[in-house]
């Protein structure tokens, strides 16, 4: 059962109207049960998983609560976040890591294939020790006070809404709220609507109908001219936006309705006018953490080092992003190209402040939009490693789109439903970031708001993929 | 009390409004829906709603662009519609035949041209239920058929089709070009031009893990039964590939065919069109290898079956 399945929008008011029903003592085991049963129904077995690394997490923040050592506080921290990093590193990095070295031994000419292991990844595990480790070294910093009730570390770990896809929370934001546990007030019911509303939108509508016409040409490289790579490479940024802020909302909004006020995790990332900027926009709760917990403490380190220090931790920081999105060395090379276009940013930062003052184009129009586009177009560029299956394919695309142009492949429904439906979705962040003041949804006319909000739920309806029952025929 | 009456009057408000669009609309795509004069919704309508014609093929896009109808009608002196459907399966083919028979407008004849996708597990949506479903939504209200296989997709459809526009979800742009874009129409029969390189080669596909889809079996014998409780003749048939399928689930159509004494043709190879200038593509016969084809077929009905 995930955010977009029918029987999660049949068994969630039951849920949060049983959660405003239970006594306030009961809340919590009533949500870490829900959260258990949630993640069981989707991969039984691995619930075992996230409950070892939850008793990890406890038992390593508990032991260093009792440590006076400051040595043996920071060997304990250490230990901890490898012993919760080890699973992630089996179940994700394992087999790719094992190839890696097969490949090295074949390439020195010895035939020795490493053995590999076929397990499926456990759902959410990036997330979950990503916050797991958030948690530890905060607790290290006493940033936040070390938690005793094991319930609320394993509410924090496994709070349904966001176990699976994030955003991922801190603790300070999170155990203050689930210690909490208040009952949900009516506007919190009615914004944590809203919010799953639009979210079922962008990941239906806009996400999932565009994945239709992406797959189908990126699933047939061969087939496929270099003006249709071209297009879907254009788009996938779109559906990959759709895709994960649609279901970053679904879960903030499924938070809200409970009381719960995550953090955002996406900001209108395509008006930024510089990669920096994006990266400030775009998964937020990622590049948070890595900010905190990575290019922070690197780029401190080196900070003797001034810009190439920035440099080294911007890097590293884009590398580790990079291999926490996949376990594929498309992945790596995609996360390396973030950080050398941070890179090349922070070097050229102070000859384009001068510019962009001597001319006064900040507040150009045309120069802001220039800056959008360009960003898209990087982004997008960069997307096509990222969404390639190898670094061949990836190459592939890029020639060819250079290389082969011809007719476009159109898929009419696809076509016209996804991108009519990325337009309405820019066309509304563009209302929020220049604040105009057209209000349907959130007008103070409740009939407006009312009608307006039964409109989008109807488009969903009509235009949706619902089920799997969408597909482009592509015969060859 | 007094914030308690307000929120129930929102509930009721947004309920209310959600009713009225969802009929309003429902209603407004119903009536285009079924007005529309090309294409894909115009034949499925047709075949639904209004076909009497003496033979039904069955099948999916090796259906659809394989049969000409004309031929049949002009060689056996019956009336053809060919209902064949990019992208559809067994769960397809058979709610077609049942809704005609629900309509007392029964065929003599059903031509049934199969693939492996409706004997096997297979993770493409052209392959499974839901797929069908969809295409069969806007009929949700009209046939117990479909009713029952939106019921054997899930327990929770009875609940989704509650709401008039979800029956009509991703529709809009076919009923779109379906109301504007004319087509040329040849009873069901869509033409597809083009050949194969000269120098193709016919090639054997490599054999995968397959597993029987049981439910996809089960439709088969319903189908076979559906023709023998209503006396329609049935005749099953692998229509010409331009490549080798080793796969064994062939076998297992064979044997049920065997078993329930219904015609079986293995045409997959058939000489007369095994050329590279009569194939689109290696699944499907361009529109000359079609009449070649369909004209070779009926002859081969003719001698075996006595029509």
């Amino acid at each position: 059962m995930t955010f977009t399945s029918f029987e999660f929008l049949l068994y969630f008011p039951v849920v949060v109207l049983l959660y405003n029903i239970i006594p306030q003592k009961g809340r919590l085991l009533y949500l870490l049960a829900v959260s258990y049963a949630f993640y069981a129904l989707l991969q039984p077995v691995y619930l075992l998983l996230l409950l070892a690394v939850t008793g990890l997490t406890y038992g390593f923040t508990r032991w260093m609560a009792n440590v006076e050592d400051d040595d043996k506080k920071h060997r304990v921290m250490i230990g901890g976040i490898v012993a919760i990093l080890l699973p992630l590193f089996f179940f994700k990095y394992f087999n790719f890591v094992d190839n890696a070295i097969t490949s090295g031994l074949q390439a020195m000419g010895l035939d020795i294939t490493m053995p590999t292991i076929r397990w499926m990844l456990p759902l959410g595990i990036s997330y979950y020790t990503f916050m797991s480790i958030g948690y530890l070294i905060d607790a290290y910093n006493d940033d936040v006070e070390v938690e005793k009730n094991p319930c609320v570390v394993g509410l924090f770990l496994s709070f349904f809404p966001i176990v699976l896809s994030g955003p991922i929370e801190r603790a300070g934001n999170m155990f203050p709220q689930i210690k909490q546990l208040g009952k949900s007030k009516v506007s919190d019911i009615t914004d944590g609507a809203k919010l799953m509303v639009w979210g079922y939108f962008m990941k239906l509508c806009v996400a999932d109908r565009l994945a239709l016409y992406i797959n189908a040409v990126n699933g047939n490289i061969g087939h496929h001219t270099g003006t249709s790579l071209g297009f879907a490479a254009l788009l996938f940024p779109l559906q990959e936006y759709g895709d994960l802020a649609g279901y970053s909302l679904l879960a903030i909004g499924a938070a809200r309705c409970m009381g719960f006020k995550v953090m955002d995790n996406f900001k209108r990332p395509f008006f930024s006018t510089s990669m920096s900027e994006f990266w400030r926009r775009w998964h937020i709760s990622l590049i948070k953490w890595l900010t905190d917990y990575i290019y922070t403490p690197i780029s401190y380190a080196l900070r003797s080092w001034k810009m190439s220090g920035v440099v080294c931790a911007l890097l590293v920081t884009f590398l580790v992003s990079g291999i926490w999105h996949g376990a594929a060395l498309t992945c790596i090379i995609w996360g390396l190209m973030q950080g050398l276009l941070l890179s090349i940013e922070a070097i050229t930062q102070k000859h384009r402040n001068t510019l962009e003052t001597k001319y006064k184009l900040k507040k150009n129009p045309i120069y802001i939009v220039l800056c959008c586009m360009i960003v898209y177009l990087i982004f997008a560029f960069t997307e096509i490693y990222g969404m390639s299956s190898s670094i061949a394919d990836a190459n592939r695309i890029v020639a060819k789109i250079f290389t082969e142009p011809g007719s476009l492949f159109v898929h009419p429904t696809s076509l016209i439903l996804g991108v009519g439906s990325a337009f309405i979705l820019l066309f509304k962040d563009l209302k929020d970031e220049c604040g105009w003041k057209i209000h349907l949804m959130h007008s103070d006319n409740t009939i407006i708001s009312i009608v307006s909000w039964v409109c989008v739920v109807a488009y969903i309806l009509l235009f949706g993929i619902l089920d799997g029952g969408q597909f482009i025929y592509f015969q060859f | 009390m007094k914030k308690g009456k307000n929120i129930l009057f929102i509930i009721l408000g947004v309920i209310i409004a959600f009713l009225m669009i969802d009929n309003l609309v429902g209603y407004v795509f119903k009536v285009v829906y079924n007005n529309t004069k090309y294409g894909v919704i115009h034949r499925q309508n047709y075949c639904l709603n209004e076909s009497n014609d003496d033979i039904l093929i069955l099948g999916s896009s090796e259906a659809a662009h394989n049969y000409v109808s004309s031929v049949f009608e002009d060689s056996l002196g019956m009336t053809c519609f060919n209902a064949g459907s990019d992208g559809m399966c067994i769960y397809y083919y058979y709610t077609v035949l049942a809704c005609r028979i629900e309509r007392a407008a029964a065929p003599k004849m059903v031509i049934l041209d199969y693939g492996d996708a409706d004997l096997l597990e297979i993770d493409d949506p052209t392959a499974k239920i839901e797929s069908c479903v969809s295409r069969l939504a806007p009929y949700y209200g009209d046939y117990q058929s479909i009713r029952d296989l939106a019921n054997d997709c899930g327990p929770y459809e009875k609940i989704k089709f509650f709401s008039h526009m979800y029956r009509y979800n991703s529709q809009i742009i076919q009923m779109c070009l379906g109301s504007f874009y004319p087509t040329k129409e040849n009873k069901g029969y869509e033409a597809v031009f083009g050949t194969l390189p000269d120098e193709t080669q016919r090639e054997q596909l490599s054999l995968h893990e397959e597993v029987i889809d049981q439910s996809k079996v089960a439709y088969i014998h319903k189908l076979i039964n559906l023709c023998d409780q209503n006396g329609i003749k049935l005749l099953i048939v692998r229509s010409p590939k331009y490549y080798d399928n080793p796969s064994p689930c062939f076998k297992v159509m064979e044997d049920i065919a065997q078993e329930k004494s219904v015609p079986y043709y293995d045409l997959s190879y058939l000489e007369t069109v095994m050329q590279p200038s009569l194939f689109r593509d290696v699944s499907h016969l361009n529109d000359e290898g079609a009449h070649i084809f369909s004209r070779v077929f009926v002859s081969i009905i003719k001698k075996s079956t006595n029509y």
